[in-house]
């Protein structure tokens, strides 16, 4: 799967793409090759999607806790959707890939990037897709139900 | 430019809020909507080129999965089980993309059992067999998609089992 996005990518005009083995080879690399966007997929070993994006962007050495993930997954359920949003993903692609699909993703991120929210037990974009002007309620950041 | 970052709310509720802290836009060009156009089709063409190659080279991949299995039989070290592990993932993780929905499912289902298992047990030959001879048997029958009943009724077949498994580790 990562040369198909790598070939993919190329396509699409990216002209610098670096491929990682795993996850811990991927944390070290953004430290060396200072990409700009990171894209992974759920299932890897040593350390998986959400374990090295919570590492990216809790750990005191992260070179770059801000870097925009995309997480690429054929998982589609409610509860790891939900586990991948809350480990500080920037983006989800599920499985099967479209290049309509990752497209969309990169133009968000570029064009619509979402704020960076931290709270005592969360930091990474904004999970609150919606932003409701109209909400006059309490401001809750902790324990709440968000849109997806 | 440094982000701009603002705090607000107190005791639980407190959060901070970083606004655009990577500035993408800045430092991508911009493309005319014909030419973004043009790069996404071909784009589409190069995924449809990979499915090809990925359907010609699908049986090859098998084979190769059934010699490191054969392998494994014999000799059931931890690096001949990651061997065969690397090519069930590489399937599992390119099948739904190119249409054989069904390697991912069974390739998600090897994967389960082998995470959920408890490490020191051993590993059930006769439920790698049934994820092996299942993945060669979705390819020889060229099930596409979510394929017929049958298929699926195999599939569900190998999750029971994975489940049984793991239901008598955990006691």
């Amino acid at each position: 799967m990562r040369t198909v996005l790598s070939r993919v990518l190329q396509m699409l005009g990216i002209k610098q793409i670096e491929i990682a083995r795993d996850g811990l080879e991927a944390f070290d690399m953004v430290g060396t090759f200072h990409p700009d966007i990171i894209i992974l997929d759920w299932e890897m070993v040593p350390m998986n999607g959400p374990d090295f994006v919570r590492r990216l962007r809790l750990d005191e050495e992260s070179p770059n806790p801000y870097l925009p993930v995309i997480m690429v997954t054929g998982y589609t359920e409610r509860r790891k959707v939900e586990e991948a949003r809350d480990a500080g993903i920037t983006e989800f692609l599920a499985k099967p890939v479209s290049t309509q699909g990752l497209y969309s993703r990169l133009i968000a991120i570029i064009e619509n990037p979402r704020p960076f929210i931290r709270t005592r037990d969360f930091f990474g974009p904004d999970r609150r897709r919606v932003q409701n002007s109209k909400y006059d309620g309490p401001e809750r950041r902790v324990g709440e139900e968000v849109v997806l | 430019m440094k982000a701009r970052a603002v705090q607000s709310g107190d005791g639980p509720n407190w959060h901070e809020r970083i606004e655009n802290p990577i500035n993408l836009k800045a430092k991508t060009p911009r493309v005319a909507q014909q030419t973004a156009e043009r790069k996404l089709d071909s784009a589409q063409a190069v995924l449809a080129t990979v499915a090809r190659e990925f359907e010609s080279k699908l049986g090859e991949d098998i084979d190769e999965l059934e010699r490191l299995f054969a392998i494994w039989a014999v000799d059931r070290s931890a690096r001949n089980l990651a061997a065969m592990q690397g090519v069930i993932h590489d399937l599992r993780g390119q099948g739904k993309t190119f249409g054989f929905d069904l390697i991912t499912e069974i390739g998600a289902s090897f994967s389960r059992y082998l995470q959920e298992r408890e490490q020191l047990r051993p590993v059930s030959e006769e439920l790698v067999r049934q994820h092996v001879e299942a993945i060669r048997a979705i390819h020889r029958r060229d099930i596409r998609g979510e394929g017929d009943r049958l298929a699926q009724a195999v599939v569900g077949a190998l999750h029971q089992a994975v489940d049984r498994v793991l239901d008598r580790v955990r006691g």
